[in-house]
């Protein structure tokens, strides 16, 4: 019996890793990665998840063999008596220093793409600083239960005025272009997030935070909230389009028109 | 080492427990629902014609089982026979029934997305509608308010889909848009079934108040009553026909767009200038909408949905021990409703021109929002530039 | 001091002893007793938390499908589908119940109060009446949670981590009712019931060991609670307060949370300048730690059980007890790394990325010294041990996706998907519920004096190990498709709707490790009346609570015992036997017999 128990916490490591590498290469399991990407956004953050992945995996067979090994080489029926050994101060500085260093190494390692994903812009704005000299974001989003209201600044290009285009669950924007938009919420927090660019950024009622992304396809997405905000959380889904540049301002120019400007 | 520690097998009392856990998930499976009884109709009518005096649970049978031969179950939707051209009953049957277990959409989009706010139903007092304001809509009285055609018309079905798929900001109705084309379809047609179910299942009832002592809606069918049996169920056809009639008419009834000044666009200064002098003065906006437009002139009043029993039956709203026989009955807590705050940057009914144009023109049908006959359409059409206006307007104060 | 203070107590809790059965067994103020009260309560809550995670489950696999049971009684004339705002309220109260009535009274209610005088060599605990109180907080908790269940709306729908203004506007969401406010008032009292019982844990560790019983010579299991009590009495001060600011937002009109000028349903608020991230903060600050609370005094339980069956010394005894201190006091200032995506400040982001890294460095060295704890040992595969092993190795998987997860950019991602629902399974259920049971078929024989039966606890442990796994790694999968937690119909837009075979699979799964628990429940049951006698130390554990019988008689130790040795002289080669009890026993009173080489090994 012995056997049996250490082989079935061996599985644990090699199940593991097949799984994981069946949904990497796509072998067995289909689809079962991370999603498609359509922006450059998703670069780093991809790179990123699949470092770790593999630094991850790496400590998770090895500490899962040891272990199995362990369980199977010193199992009671396999050994008379237990040695008696109480310290190593080697080994403890061993795996003290060497962790610490791969975890310095991940933090230090991975700053630089949240700074490019959060802070290096102008559009930046620290909560609680002026805005005036911030540039005019491409489209205000609007979150209320259990919708999306996208504001554009119109022809004059700037909000609340008169020619704001208003859309209702429905963002279309301009492809390869960067986009900065501006988040509101009405009531409860939401969260506005694109799947596929691994975007997310809470709407805290009473703050406006700003995102910038940039989408290298043109097609048909879909923004979802996903920090719960009541009972019908799970529909508050917008769609989102995604159109040549010239294509955008046509629409745009298509709702002014039906506004009647 | 440890095993000197002997003790009894416990695979049977455990299979035995697993095989009564597995026998508790059947327990209870129910049977399909039903539609429910319009209960507060019901009451209203037995208390503004009888006194309170019950009506005869037989005559109520009579009710459900016409309402049944005519439209089924809430799983095997029917619909009367010569209006096959108002609903599909394809997509009558992809609405109705449960949620199939893979998710596919053969069946079940009603009770998938709808039915907790509205009840299967359709009667607005689905799990969640209490908790929501404004209050899920009550499709069985046919009253819509966002629509393109004249007060007390039904709603086109392109009325109905636009709701659908944009939402209606503002509520807890929300947007559709990411369903395919054809399921929002099944769902349109399914909510004037439900609707024309209800207004026919209330003409019913009220017929009922009508009978004479001993008198039947539709006597059962026997060999010997033939006759009378035929002659019973054209009166009934009466009451529902015209129901069904309007329905198939509302496309004509649509409010036309008329008058549409062609300097509309470019002089929007100059009409929304005029709008705000109509609001103020001839159309009487401010009344209601308040002197800045936020909604908060009148608001003592009730809607139609509200008004239907506590009118009819006269049930005064603060007085508890008169309102709750209604609420047993099914009817939510009467809340009042106030004038739309014209600053929220978007309508619910839609906010370009054209929707602006016929919400003034035709009313809200439900709401204390009047149709507007008197004033001409140049001077709807300044009132809507205003309306567009009204948002970015900066607030003033003692006008 | 100390001798005078203990002796006081002592007196009083004798004449519990002469008291009548109420006093005896209900309103005791007898340690064990007390213990055993917060562990059966906490193991019925443990069946209603699992029973809300199983209606979780259905609705994932099988979304707006007849729900068994529920669905005929609450939901029949809807069709027996259960409504959005009831899912709401079935994972609120799903972590609600499962952190704050299950986990946390088991660990610390339970064990602690049965363990701690008993392995300190204490008559009781320091302060009984206040050990009394702090179970009888509970019943105000119990009561009002319950009757949040039947408050409008379901019960509360605002998650366990009821952020404002959902939590705070009544108008927001069905639940925000009375439902929230019972809620409230019901971890008020487990707040304070918690709070008194760490006060009396840290006096008692402190104060009340027995003569030669320095610091570092206590058992893990004791320096784990130790540590997890401080933690509690630092860190729920700021959960109870920020209970009671809520509480006055929604009653008395204060504005702590909730800002002006929203419009939620139709409500607008007015002239509450709040700020919801506060909550946030403050939720979080006590919320971090008791993820270490909920992990911690198992940690020292399991280390314990990792060195009995391996009859081996813990392996870096002293590297154990500062890497438990250390990750005590880290988890302070990392409770940032749950609002990355908030809003907050980047930059707090980048400070709290860097604190929740290294604190992963205290787990490492602790899961390496488990390793190296078995290396070289002579492992026996009791129940207990196996699970206890997997406590180490779902840690790991726990531990290493927790990594993932602290880097910010990667976070922004996998936030509010199931990688996070996975990552905090794998800790708080193949973590700590895993060691909760390695804890009670090692200690059962000492509370109830007879032994649990081990082939159906075999049985128990392999189905549990199994299907544990098969229902979280899954969610790893989920995670990295981005499929968010807490949607009532994940699958409404469409996107994520070729995940629902692999929901399916899981729900499977997880009905399968619900019934395997029948098997523990039976067995419980079972043996707790006609399970064989256990006597003394059946374990040949060195602790001191296995010198007294099983169960311990009422003040525990007919004499305060002297230590003369640490709880980890296993195989020591100067003693004939294998373990070594910390108490030097007059002659001819080891029970159970020799244990020595020669024993026959097992099959």
């Amino acid at each position: 019996m012995d056997r049996f128990w250490s082989l079935l916490f061996l599985a644990v490591p090699v199940l593991g890793l097949l799984i994981v590498l069946g949904a990497v290469f796509n072998v067995g399991l289909h689809d079962a990665w991370l999603p498609e990407s359509i922006g450059p956004r998703t670069k780093g953050i991809d790179y990123l998840f699949n470092l770790f992945h593999i630094i991850v995996a790496v400590v998770f067979v090895g500490t899962g063999l040891l272990l199995a090994f362990s369980l199977f080489r010193f199992r009671a029926t396999n050994r008379k008596v237990a040695s008696y050994v109480h310290k190593s101060i080697w080994l403890e500085l061993l795996w003290t220093i060497i962790p610490a260093g791969t975890l310095v190494f991940l933090a230090m390692h991975q700053l630089p793409y949240w700074q490019a994903n959060k802070e290096d812009h102008r559009a930046f704005e620290p909560a609680g600083a002026g805005s005036s000299d911030l540039e005019t974001p491409t489209v205000r989003v609007v979150a209320y239960q259990f919708g999306w209201r996208f504001i554009y600044p119109g022809l004059d290009g700037t909000f609340d005025t008169r020619d704001d285009v208003i859309s209702e669950n429905l963002l279309v924007l301009p492809s390869h272009q960067e986009i900065v938009a501006e988040l509101r919420s009405m009531d409860v927090i939401h969260s506005f997030a694109i799947n596929k660019l691994r975007l997310k950024q809470d709407i805290v009622p009473g703050l406006s935070p700003r995102i910038w992304f940039m989408i290298t396809q043109n097609g048909d997405w879909e923004i979802n909230c996903m920090e719960l905000c009541g009972w019908g959380h799970f529909r508050m889904s917008a769609r989102l389009r995604t159109v040549s540049p010239n294509d955008f301002e046509d629409w745009l120019m298509d709702i002014v028109q039906k506004r009647g400007y | 080492m440890f095993e000197k520690f002997k003790s009894k097998s416990l695979a049977i009392p455990t299979v035995s427990g697993w095989i009564a856990l597995s026998a508790l998930l059947f327990v209870g499976c129910g049977s399909e629902p039903q539609f429910r009884l319009n209960a507060v109709h019901k009451l209203t009518l037995e208390t503004e014609f009888q006194d309170g005096t019950p009506i005869p649970e037989q005559h109520i049978q009579q009710v459900g089982n016409l309402l049944t031969a005519f439209f089924g179950t809430p799983d095997q939707p029917h619909f009367p026979a010569g209006h096959e051209s108002l609903v599909d009953l394809q997509r009558l049957n992809r609405a109705a029934g449960s949620v199939p277990s893979d998710l596919s959409t053969g069946r079940g989009l009603y009770r998938k997305h709808c039915s907790h706010c509205h009840g299967i139903t359709g009667d607005g007092v689905g799990p969640t509608a209490a908790s929501l304001n404004p209050y899920p809509r009550d499709f069985r009285l046919g009253k819509f308010k966002f629509k393109s055609t004249k007060m007390y018309r039904p709603p086109t079905d392109e009325d109905i889909r636009r709701v659908l798929e944009r939402g209606i900001a503002g509520t807890a109705m929300p947007s559709f848009a990411l369903l395919p084309e054809d399921q929002i379809d099944a769902l349109v047609d399914y909510v004037k079934y439900l609707s024309i179910r209800g207004q026919v299942e209330r003409a019913l009832l009220e017929e009922l108040t009508n009978l004479e002592e001993g008198e039947d809606l539709l006597p059962p069918k026997t060999d010997a009553n033939q006759e009378d049996y035929e002659y019973a169920l054209e009166l009934v056809m009466e009451l529902v026909d015209p129901i069904l009639n309007k329905w198939t008419n509302a496309e004509s009834k649509v409010v036309p767009l008329n008058g549409l000044p062609d300097d509309f666009q470019q002089r929007m200064n100059f009409y929304s200038d005029a709008g705000k002098l109509l609001f103020f003065g001839k159309a009487n906006c401010v009344q209601c909408h308040g002197e800045t437009g936020i909604g908060d002139g009148q608001t003592e009043n009730y809607d139609d949905w509200t008004n239907e029993w506590l009118k009819r039956a006269n049930v005064d709203p603060h007085k508890r021990e008169q309102v709750q026989p209604f609420l047993e009955a099914g009817a939510l807590l009467p809340r009042k409703i106030r004038p739309r705050n014209l600053r929220e940057l978007v309508f619910r009914g839609g906010s370009q021109p054209a929707d602006l144009y016929r919400r003034v023109k035709a009313g809200i049908e439900g709401s204390n929002m009047p149709a507007a006959p008197t004033l001409s359409d140049s001077e709807v059409w300044a009132l809507v530039a205003y309306l567009i206006e009204l948002p970015y307007e900066t607030f003033f104060s003692d006008e | 001091m100390k001798p005078a203070e203990s002796q006081f107590e002592n007196q009083e809790s004798s004449a519990d002893q002469r008291a009548g059965f109420l006093r005896r067994y209900v309103f005791s103020i007898d340690h064990k007793v007390i213990g055993l009260q917060f562990l059966f309560s906490a193991l019925i809550w443990l069946l209603v938390g699992g029973a809300l995670a199983m209606a979780i489950r259905w609705q994932m696999a099988w979304p707006w499908t007849r729900i068994p049971i529920i669905g005929s009684w609450l939901f029949q004339s809807e069709g027996g589908q259960i409504s959005p705002e009831f899912y709401t309220m079935l994972f609120t109260m799903h972590g609600t119940v499962m952190i704050f009535f299950v986990i946390i009274p088991l660990l610390l209610g339970a064990f602690g109060n049965y363990l701690i005088p008993l392995m300190i060599g204490a008559r009781d605990m320091a302060f009984p009446k206040l050990n009394m109180l702090s179970y009888w907080f509970m019943w105000p908790a119990f009561i009002s949670l319950l009757m949040a269940f039947f408050a409008p709306g379901y019960g509360p729908g605002a998650g366990w981590t009821a952020y404002p203004p959902l939590a705070t506007v009544w108008e927001a969401s069905p639940g925000s009712g009375w439902a929230q406010t019972l809620w409230l008032v019901s971890l008020l009292f487990v707040g304070i019931s918690s709070i008194l019982g760490s006060i009396n844990y840290i006096a008692t560790i402190l104060f009340l060991r027995a003569p030669g019983l320095d610091m570092f010579r206590l058992p893990m299991t004791i320096w784990g609670l130790l540590i997890t009590a401080i933690l509690q009495a630092l860190a729920l001060p700021v959960l109870t307060v920020a209970l009671m600011m809520q509480l006055m937002d929604r009653h008395l009109g204060t504005g702590f949370f909730t800002p002006d000028n929203l419009i939620i349903n139709n409500f607008e608020t007015v002239g509450t300048v709040g700020q919801p991230l506060l909550w946030q903060h403050l939720f979080w600050f006590y919320s971090h730690p008791a993820v270490y609370i909920m992990i911690l005094p198992i940690m020292g339980m399991v280390s314990d059980i990792l060195c009995c069956f391996a009859r081996k010394p813990l392996f870096g005894y002293r590297p154990m007890v500062y890497s438990m201190c250390a990750i005590a006091g880290m988890g302070f200032v990392v409770w940032g790394h749950h609002m990355f995506v908030s809003g907050m400040h980047p930059f707090m982001g980048t400070v709290f990325m860097i604190s929740t890294m290294m604190i992963a460095l205290p787990s490492s060295v602790k899961v390496f010294n488990w390793l190296a704890t078995l290396w070289g040992g002579r492992i026996h595969f009791t129940t207990s041990m196996l699970f206890s092993i997997s406590f180490v190795s779902m840690f790991i998987i726990g531990g290493l996706s927790g990594i993932v997860m602290a880097a910010n950019s990667i976070d922004e991602f996998v936030h509010d998907t199931y990688y996070i629902v996975a990552h905090f399974h794998y800790v708080l259920f193949g973590g700590t519920i895993m060691g909760v049971f390695a804890a009670l078929y090692f200690w059962f024989p000492k509370m109830f004096g007879r032994m649990l039966n081990e082939t159906a606890g075999k049985w128990h442990f392999l189905l549990t190990f199994i299907f544990l796994n098969g229902t979280f790694f899954p969610m790893h999968i989920l995670g990295w498709r981005g499929f968010p937690r807490r949607m009532a119909d994940p699958y409404f837009s469409g996107q994520f709707l070729d995940l629902l075979p692999l929901n399916r699979m899981i729900t499977w799964c997880a009905f399968a490790m619900a019934a395997a628990q029948l098997i523990f429940i039976v067995n419980f049951f079972y043996s707790m009346f006609w399970g064989p006698r256990a006597g003394k130390n059946p374990w040949h554990a060195n602790t001191l609570e296995w010198t007294v019988s099983s169960p311990p008689p009422h003040d525990n130790f007919e004499q305060i015992p002297t230590i003369t040795r640490g709880p980890y002289e296993y195989s020591n080669p100067e003693h004939g036997e294998d373990f070594w009890l910390q108490v030097d026993e007059p002659e001819g009173t080891v029970e159970n017999g020799k244990m020595s080489t020669e024993d026959v090994p097992e099959r």
